[in-house]
C-alpha cells in the first residue's frame, strides 16, 4: 500500500506553539522516544494526538510543557501559559473541591485572581460541591475538577491528556463541549484521546505519531480521505457477479456495499469496467474510511502494543 | 507567596491523615511507658523487687533475727527437703537463702565460719544477686555483733555500733545534675526513634502525589522540586517538634502514674531545642530521600521500617549501650539515632550544653542537608517522568 506519510506541519504564521524536528531520547534508551516530529498548534483549533501507548505522546506533551528540553528541533512557543490537564486526577483526595481549586490557583505563576476561579468553577459546574472532599467526587465530577484546575491559569495552549477516561456519557458529552467552547474562546488546544469517535467530533485536525515519528496529519476529512487506498462501491444488479473474474478481490461487503482495495488508480477504472461489463450497476463511489479507528489502526498497524 | 500555599494544603492534608499520626504520636508514647517501666531495674536495681525469700534450714532464734535485721517478715521456710527449683516456681518468689545445718551454733559462735548460700532464679540479675550477697553478709555480721558480741561487751561496759560506725553511701559521679535512669534513657531513646518514623507518614504523601499526578501538574507549573521539599519540612519538622514536646510529657508526668522515674527535663531549653531540631533535620533528610527512592508505599513503609529499626537496634534505642559489648557500642557511634539519643541524653540530664554538643547537632545537621540535597535531585527527576 502506497501510504501518504504526512509531514504536514504546514507553515502558519498563526500558530501559537510550533514543534519543527523534535527528537528526544530517554537516558539509556536505544531508541528516540521522539524522532523528527514536527506539528503546530493553533489559537482556537483543536489538535486531536493520537497513538498506541508508548508511542511518544506524553513525551511530546512534556517538552510542550517545558518539564523536558528536546534533544534537538526548534520549538516556537508564543504562548503566555500553556496549563496541562493530566489523565491522572491531579488533585489532593483529602482537600475539599475549594481547597484543591484555592491551592491550585496559588500555584499559577501570576496565581489565579477570584474572577478566573468563579469562571473555572462555573465552566466546571463544581459550584455545590465546593465542600465536598475531592475523594468523594463522582468520576464525572473528578474530571471536571481536573479540568477545572488547568484552566486556573487562564491559559492560552491547553494540553489535555485523555480527559474523558472512565466517565459516563452525560459527563463526556458535558468535558467535550466545554473543550469546544473553550476552543471557541481562542484557546489552542492539545487533545489526547484512545477515544476515536471523540477526536473525529472534536478535533480541528489530528496527528498520529508512532514510535516517535509523524506518521500523518491533517483535518479528520483530509484524513479520511488520503489515508487509505480502499474504495467503496454501492452496487445494484449485483447478484449476477462472478467474483472469481474479479480484477482485484473484494476486501468485504455489506449489504449492497463493496470495499476494494485499490492501490493502483488504474485499479478503479478497470473495477467500473468490469461492473459494467458483468451488468452491475454503480449507484455510487467513495474513497476512504468512514472512521478515524480504520485510518489509525491501518497507521500503526493493528498488533497489540503492551 | 507560593511556600504559604504549599505550607498550607500540606497541614491540611497532614491533619487528615490520622493513621499516619497516630503512628508519630502513640507509637513513642507506649515505647517510652512500656520502657520505662521494664528498665527500670536496670538503671537502678532494687532489692524491693526481689520480694521475701524462701529460706530451706532449721527455725532457730538465730534465723528469727537474721530476718529481723533483713526487714523480712513471712519468709516461709522449708526445713523438710534440699533446695528445689519447684519451689521457688510454687512459691512464686525469686530468690532462696541456703542455711547450713548448725546455723543457730554457728552465728553464736564468732570464731565459727558461716557458710549460707544465695539461689536465684535466671531472671534476676547478677546486680541483683551481688547486693542481695552483701545485704545478707552485712544482716549476719550486725546480728552477731548485736546478739552475740554485744551483750558480752556489756559486761565490760562496752558495746558496738555497726550502724553507727559504718555508713557507705553511693551516688553517680555528676553534679547537680540527673544520673541516668530508665525514664531519662527510655525518653531520648524513642523520641528520637520516633521522630525517624517520620518516613512513614511522609513516604505515604509524596508516593500519593507522584501516584496521583499532583506532582507532574506542579512540575508543568514550573514549581522547583526544592519549594516543593520546603512545603513539606516545616509542617513535618513542627510534627517533630509536637512530638518531643509530647514525648516529654509522658517521661515527666504519665511514666510517674504507672510507678515510673520522673523525667527531669533540665534548663537548657535552647540546647534541647536545637537538639529536637537537628534530629528531626536528620529524620526528614532520610525520610525524603526513602521517599523519593521508593516507588510505592509498601517499599517506602519497608526501607524505613526496615531501615529505622536497623538504625535503632544498632544506635543504641532498643538496648542501651551501657549493656552493650564494646564492639556493639563503638559501632553505634555510626548511627544518627544514636547521635540524637545521646545528645538529648545529656542535654536532659543537664550534663550538656551547646558548647558540648556542637558534634552531635553539626553531624545531624550535616546529615540531613545532604540527604535533603539528594531527595531534591531525586524529586527533579521523578517529576520529569
Amino acid at each position: 500500500m502506497d501510504l501518504v506519510l504526512a509531514d504536514r506541519a504546514r507553515s502558519n504564521s498563526n500558530a501559537i506553539i510550533r514543534l519543527n524536528d523534535i527528537r528526544y531520547a530517554y537516558p539509556g534508551a536505544l531508541e528516540n522516544a521522539l524522532n523528527g516530529v514536527s506539528l503546530q498548534l493553533t489559537p482556537g483549533r483543536i489538535l486531536g494526538l493520537l497513538g498506541p501507548n508508548g508511542a511518544g505522546k506524553s513525551t511530546l506533551i512534556s517538552i510542550i510543557t517545558g518539564m523536558r528540553q528536546a534533544a534537538s528541533g526548534d520549538l516556537q512557543c508564543s504562548a503566555k501559559r500553556v496549563s496541562l490537564v493530566p489523565q491522572d486526577f491531579a488533585f489532593y483526595p483529602t482537600l475539599t473541591v475549594a481547597e484543591n481549586l484555592k491551592f491550585f490557583s496559588r500555584m499559577t505563576p501570576t496565581a489565579a485572581p477570584a474572577e478566573a476561579l468563579a469562571k473555572v468553577i462555573d465552566i466546571a459546574q463544581l459550584g455545590a460541591f465546593l465542600h465536598k472532599p475531592a475523594a468523594q467526587l463522582s468520576g464525572g465530577m473528578k474530571r471536571r475538577l481536573n479540568l477545572a484546575i488547568g484552566l486556573l491559569a487562564e491559559p492560552d495552549v491547553l494540553l489535555l491528556d485523555e480527559p474523558t477516561v472512565g466517565v459516563d456519557p452525560q459527563s463526556r458529552a458535558y468535558l467535550l463541549n466545554a473543550v469546544r467552547e473553550l476552543a471557541a474562546t481562542g484557546i489552542s488546544v492539545l487533545y489526547t484521546s484512545h477515544y476515536m469517535d471523540e477526536v473525529q467530533a472534536i478535533c480541528d485536525e489530528v496527528a498520529i505519531v508512532d514510535r516517535g515519528v509523524l506518521l500523518a496529519s491533517g483535518s479528520v476529512a483530509e484524513l479520511l480521505q488520503q489515508q487509505s487506498s480502499e474504495v467503496v462501491f454501492t452496487l445494484s444488479e449485483f447478484e449476477q457477479l462472478d467474483w472469481s473474474s474479479a480484477p482485484t478481490p473484494l476486501l468485504a461487503r455489506e449489504r449492497d456495499e463493496f470495499r476494494f482495495a485499490c492501490a493502483q488508480s488504474n485499479t478503479i477504472s478497470e473495477l467500473c469496467q468490469w461492473f459494467t461489463a458483468q451488468g452491475a450497476q454503480i449507484i455510487a463511489m467513495r474513497r476512504g474510511h468512514q472512521h478515524l479507528e480504520q485510518v489509525f489502526l491501518q497507521l500503526t498497524h493493528h498488533r497489540l502494543r503492551d | 507567596m507560593k511556600l504559604l500555599a504549599l505550607l498550607e494544603k500540606e497541614w491540611r492534608c497532614l491533619l487528615r491523615d490520622w493513621h499516619g499520626l497516630l503512628v508519630l504520636f502513640v507509637m513513642p508514647a507506649v515505647f517510652i511507658l512500656v520502657m520505662s517501666l521494664a528498665l527500670k531495674d536496670t538503671f537502678k536495681p532494687s532489692l524491693h523487687a526481689t520480694g521475701l525469700p524462701l529460706v530451706y534450714g532449721q527455725p532457730s532464734e538465730a534465723l528469727d533475727w537474721l530476718l529481723e535485721e533483713m526487714q523480712v517478715q513471712g519468709a516461709t521456710v522449708i526445713s523438710e527437703r534440699a533446695p528445689a527449683i519447684d519451689d521457688l516456681h510454687q512459691a512464686d518468689v525469686v530468690w532462696a537463702i541456703v542455711l547450713p545445718e548448725e546455723f543457730d551454733d554457728d552465728l553464736r559462735n564468732v570464731n565459727q565460719p558461716i557458710a549460707l548460700e544465695i539461689l536465684a532464679k535466671p531472671s534476676v540479675s547478677m546486680a541483683i544477686v551481688q547486693a542481695l550477697q552483701a545485704r545478707l553478709e552485712r544482716a549476719l555480721a550486725v546480728v552477731r555483733i548485736n546478739k552475740v558480741l554485744n551483750p558480752q561487751l556489756k559486761q565490760f561496759g562496752s558495746s558496738y555500733s555497726v550502724d553507727k560506725s559504718i555508713q557507705v553511701s553511693a551516688r553517680h559521679l555528676v553534679e547537680q545534675q540527673q544520673a541516668l535512669n530508665a525514664v531519662q534513657q527510655s525518653v531520648p531513646a524513642w523520641l528520637t526513634f520516633g521522630m525517624f518514623f517520620v518516613v512513614i507518614p511522609l513516604s505515604n504523601v509524596i508516593i500519593g502525589e507522584r501516584q496521583q499526578g499532583t506532582l507532574m501538574r506542579l512540575a508543568a507549573m514550573r514549581i522547583s522540586p526544592l519549594l516543593i521539599l520546603a512545603g513539606k519540612w516545616l509542617p513535618f519538622y513542627l510534627v517533630n517538634l509536637i512530638q518531643a514536646g509530647l514525648m516529654l510529657l509522658v517521661g515527666r508526668y504519665l511514666v510517674p502514674l504507672f510507678g515510673g522515674d520522673t523525667l527531669v527535663i533540665g534548663e537548657y531549653w535552647l540546647a534541647l531545642w536545637l537538639m529536637i531540631s537537628a534530629v528531626s533535620a536528620a529524620a526528614l533528610g532520610l525520610a525524603f530521600l526513602i521517599a523519593t527512592v521508593a516507588k510505592t508505599t509498601e517499599q517506602a513503609t519497608m526501607f524505613g521500617g526496615v531501615g529505622n529499626i536497623l538504625l535503632g537496634a544498632v544506635g543504641g534505642i532498643m538496648v542501651p549501650t551501657l549493656v552493650m559489648p564494646p564492639f556493639m557500642r563503638e559501632l553505634a557511634a555510626y548511627s544518627p539515632m544514636n547521635w540524637g539519643m545521646e545528645g538529648l541524653i545529656e542535654v536532659l540530664s543537664g550534663q550538656a550544653q551547646i558548647g558540648q554538643l556542637w558534634l552531635p547537632i553539626t553531624l545531624l545537621f550535616t546529615l540531613g542537608l545532604l540527604l535533603l540535597l539528594l531527595a531534591s535531585w531525586r524529586l527533579q527527576v521523578l517529576m520529569r517522568e
